[in-house]
């Protein structure tokens, strides 16, 4: 049986797009949904600052596993 | 015009003359030595290019060198003696790296170091001129000696393939930006940089004009490979020796910029409206394109390469700013930081290349912190700055680029800088992952003492810029354009 076709070049090419873009999107939505619940929950700006690091975080792991397919 | 000539304009050239005649003796040293002492002739190149940066030191202690010499071909003002700096470190740093590939290749060193050195003539021109025609000659004999030395290595199919493209595309450039010349002449009957301002300065704007300095802004683009005049640049980049592939991404641009924001500085500024649109619109392409393209390129001179269209881009960015405090300065401290950051990276890749064109490749990293752990970790510290993170040198350049771009009312430029900058993350980290965490090759990785001192060398630019870029811009500031 044939193998399944990969996805296309372009498809690639937005994937590998996403991965540094998460890094300006990902801290910046922790940041703000951190600021909400510091605010809805009364527990001041401690939130915020755990959303955007999470946000970081996240962006980095993404990093990590698209490069670590694009190198397979 | 008169051209009157005094003896202390010889002196104000001296590093020039000085640099010729180092390549001269190069070459006739190269004839009667042979193959047998190539590192001798490698170290004569690092010793006229010392010389004459301590030339360079002596003309800057010089009272009253700002003013115009040769009859107004050239001028030796602060803005001129840090690209001359700049121009020397590039060239000391591709001897120091092709000392081991040269010696291992089978083909003459000599005509090699005299072409580089020819080319650093050039460009050390180039950066003084003051004059249209003299900054096009000067840019000629840079142009021509690279053509040569990108088809050096002339059994390889690969490298005769990409001196054809570079001359062919180089030449057509060439051609577009001498059109563009002789149209202003034309419209103004003058060549001189200042007298094209004083001109200007009462004359009406015209469509012949217009299309003059159109068509001097796309030569010119050529020369930095900003979108659409790119397609030589992968070729070019993969094709020639990696020495010579690292001198270009530093050398000739530095070079090119240096006229670039001359040009359109001094002669150009009451145009701002009309070429900084078209700036701001290849600048937005050539960061876009430069990014996007190198997201899967799976050969690091290519990756490179299209990392170093998307670096033209955000250098553009300074151009716009000119008539902020931030634009010149700006393309000055980037272009400092570029030097040491893509230089460093690409000497890592001749660390790579045990053979022909072997290295190159992203998977021929797999594993080298395994093999050379302080390789790795500077390469690491290569591509943290070429992706603008911070202390690096190039997050310092990247600020005040995108800084000049706000305050000059490109505020929609600068945040498609930053978001193209974000892109930039994939491929850098790429490499960094195959690295750090892919296994590969486990054999020992040792690296000569001129490659060691090039990233050495490069690694502390990178670092320094970074950590404490205070003094480097207390420096820049002293090195605007004119007196």
């Amino acid at each position: 049986m044939p193998a399944p076709p990969g996805p296309s070049r372009y498809a690639l090419i937005a994937e590998a797009t996403t991965a540094g873009l998460l890094f300006l999107v990902g801290p910046g939505a922790g940041y703000l949904l951190g600021k909400w619940a510091g605010g809805a929950l009364e527990l001041g700006a401690v939130p915020a600052w755990i959303g955007a690091a999470l946000g970081l975080v996240s962006a980095f792991i993404n990093l990590v596993r698209l490069t670590g397919g694009a190198s397979r | 015009m008169t051209f009157a000539v005094k003896a202390s304009d010889w002196i104000l050239l001296s590093p020039e003359i000085f640099l010729t005649a180092a390549g001269l003796l190069v070459l006739s040293l190269a004839a009667a030595f042979g193959k047998a002492r190539e590192e001798f002739l490698g170290f004569v190149s690092i010793l006229a290019v010392v010389v004459t940066g301590i030339l360079v030191v002596f003309v800057a202690g010089r009272p009253g060198r700002a003013a115009p010499i040769l009859g107004g071909s050239f001028v030796v003002d602060n803005f001129a003696l840090f690209f001359k700096a700049l121009i020397l470190v590039s060239l000391v740093l591709t001897i120091l790296a092709s000392v081991r590939f040269v010696g291992d290749a089978p083909y003459p060193a000599g005509e090699y170091y005299a072409l580089l050195l020819f080319a650093g003539v050039g460009m050390l021109f180039m950066v003084s001129g003051d004059n249209l025609i003299a900054i096009y000659v000067s840019l000629e004999l840079m142009a021509l000696s690279s053509y040569v030395l990108a088809g050096y290595f002339k059994g390889e199919v690969k490298s005769t393939e990409a001196a054809l493209k570079y001359f062919i595309l180089g030449a057509f450039s060439s051609g577009v930006l001498l059109y563009g010349l002789s149209l202003v002449y034309g419209v103004t009957g003058k060549m001189g940089l200042r007298d094209l301002a004083a001109f200007f300065a009462s004359a009406q704007r015209s469509n012949l004009l217009m299309l003059g300095i159109l068509l001097i802004l796309a030569g010119l683009l050529f020369k930095i490979a900003a979108v659409p005049f790119h397609v030589w640049t992968p070729d070019v980049y993969e094709g020639s020796p990696t020495p010579v592939t690292a001198f270009f991404s530093v050398g000739p641009k530095v070079a090119a910029y240096a006229i670039l924001a001359r040009i359109f500085y001094v002669a150009f500024p009451k145009f701002h409206a009309d070429w900084g649109l078209i700036v701001a619109l290849v600048s937005a392409a050539t960061m876009i394109l430069g990014n996007v393209a190198a997201l899967l390129q799976s050969n690091v001179k290519r990756l490179l390469a299209y990392s170093s269209i998307a670096n033209a881009g955000y250098a553009l960015l300074g151009v716009l700013g000119f008539n902020t405090e931030w634009g010149l300065r700006g393309v000055m401290i980037y272009l400092l930081a570029y030097t040491f950051m893509n230089f460093g990276a690409f000497t890592l890749v001749i660390l790579l290349e045990s053979k022909g064109y072997a290295g190159e490749s992203v998977s021929d990293f797999n594993g080298l912190a395994q093999r050379n752990m302080p390789a790795a970790v500077v390469m690491l510290l290569f591509l943290l700055s070429l992706a603008g993170i911070p202390p690096t040198a190039g997050f310092i350049g990247k600020y005040y680029l995108f800084t000049a771009a706000m305050k000059a009312g490109y505020a929609w430029l600068a945040v498609l800088a930053v978001l193209a900058s974000a892109v930039s993350l994939f491929y850098y980290f790429r490499i960094a992952a195959a690295m750090f965490f892919t296994a590969g090759d486990t054999a020992k990785l040792k690296s000569s003492y001129a490659l060691t001192a090039v990233v050495l060398i490069c690694a502390a630019g990178t670092l320094v810029i970074g950590v404490a870029p205070q003094p480097f811009l207390t420096v820049l500031k002293a090195c605007g354009l004119g007196p």
